[in-house]
C-alpha cells in the first residue's frame, strides 16, 4: 500500500560515549570485541553491534579518552541506538583498545581484499 | 595499518638494582597500545629468577629521555616521551597490567595473546615496565618495547 501522509524518517543509528554518574549498571561479563572480515563486532551479553572501521577506530578512541576524564565513582555509558552499557574506566579502556586493534584488523582485510579496477 | 609504529630499544646496560626501566608517555591526542615487552641479559650465565611488573604510573620519574624509533624509516616521530632506566622512580598507580617471573638465562618477551589483551595508555597517561626484583649481581640487560600510536 502506498503511504500519503507525513512521512516518518527511520531514527538515524546512533552511537554515543559519555561519562557518567550515579548507579552503575554493572557491565555484563560477556563483553567481546571481534573481527568479521572487513567490520568489527562488539557483543555485549546477547547483543551486539557491528561498526566500520572508522566507527570502531571512532568509539574505541572515545572509550580509552573518557576512561582516562573520570574520576573516581565515575564510569563510561557507552549508548547505541538508546540502550546503554557501563562500563568501569579500567574496562573502558580495554574495550576501546580492543576495538582500536580490532579496526586496525579489519583495515587491513580491506586493504587486502580491495577490488581490482577493470583493465 | 591503523597509527604507527615504533621501537624503543636499549642493548647491554648494567643494572645492579629494581627498578624501573621504562616509562611510556603517551601524547595528548592519542592513544598508545604496547604491542610487545621484552627483557633479557647477555652476561650472567647462572639461573637466577627476577620479575617485571608493567604498571601504571600516576607521577612521572627521572630517567634518560630516549627517542622510539618508527618502524618504516621517515616516518612522524612518536608523539609522546619515552624515558628509560630510571634514576628518581615514579609513582606508580594501583592498576597492574602485567607481572610475570622470568628467568635471567632465557629473558622475557610478552605479547598480547589477542587484542583484548592489548595495554592500552590512555592520551597524557604514562605506563611503566620495571624491574622487580634485584639482580643478586651486576648484569647486562637488553630490554625494550613495540608501541603502536593511533590518533582520534
Amino acid at each position: 500500500m502506498n503511504g500519503v501522509g507525513t512521512y516518518l524518517a527511520p531514527a538515524k543509528p546512533s552511537l554515543d560515549v559519555t561519562k557518567a554518574t550515579g548507579v552503575m549498571r554493572g557491565t555484563p561479563s560477556r563483553v567481546a570485541v571481534r573481527q568479521d572480515g572487513p567490520i568489527v563486532v562488539l557483543f555485549v551479553a546477547d547483543k551486539s553491534v557491528q561498526m566500520t572501521t572508522p566507527i570502531a577506530h571512532r568509539v574505541g578512541f572515545a572509550l580509552v579518552v573518557n576512561a582516562r576524564d573520570c574520576a573516581p565513582a565515575e564510569f563510561v555509558r557507552l549508548t547505541i541506538n538508546g540502550e546503554s552499557v557501563d562500563f568501569p574506566p579500567r574496562s573502558a579502556r580495554q574495550v576501546g583498545g580492543a576495538l582500536l586493534r580490532k579496526a586496525d584488523g579489519a583495515d587491513d582485510w580491506q586493504r587486502s581484499h580491495r577490488r581490482r579496477a577493470a583493465t | 595499518m591503523i597509527g604507527r609504529l615504533y621501537n624503543v630499544a636499549i642493548g647491554a646496560q648494567a643494572q645492579t638494582a629494581a627498578k624501573t626501566l621504562m616509562e611510556i608517555a603517551a601524547p595528548a591526542d592519542a592513544v598508545v597500545t604496547v604491542e610487545r615487552i621484552q627483557i633479557s641479559q647477555s652476561s650472567f650465565d647462572t639461573s637466577e629468577n627476577l620479575g617485571s611488573k608493567v604498571q601504571d604510573i600516576s607521577i612521572t620519574g627521572t630517567g634518560t629521555a630516549t627517542t622510539p624509533r618508527p618502524f618504516e624509516t621517515g616516518d612522524a616521530a612518536f608523539g609522546g616521551t619515552v624515558k628509560t632506566n630510571h634514576t628518581i622512580e615514579p609513582t606508580y598507580g594501583t592498576a597492574v597490567h602485567l607481572e610475570q617471573g622470568f628467568n635471567v638465562l632465557s629473558g622475557m618477551l610478552w605479547t598480547p595473546a589477542n587484542d583484548d589483551e592489548v595495554i592500552v595508555i590512555s592520551p597524557s597517561a604514562l605506563l611503566g615496565i620495571n624491574l622487580d626484583v634485584a639482580p643478586s649481581a651486576s648484569m647486562d640487560f637488553s630490554y625494550g618495547c613495540t608501541i603502536r600510536e593511533i590518533g582520534g
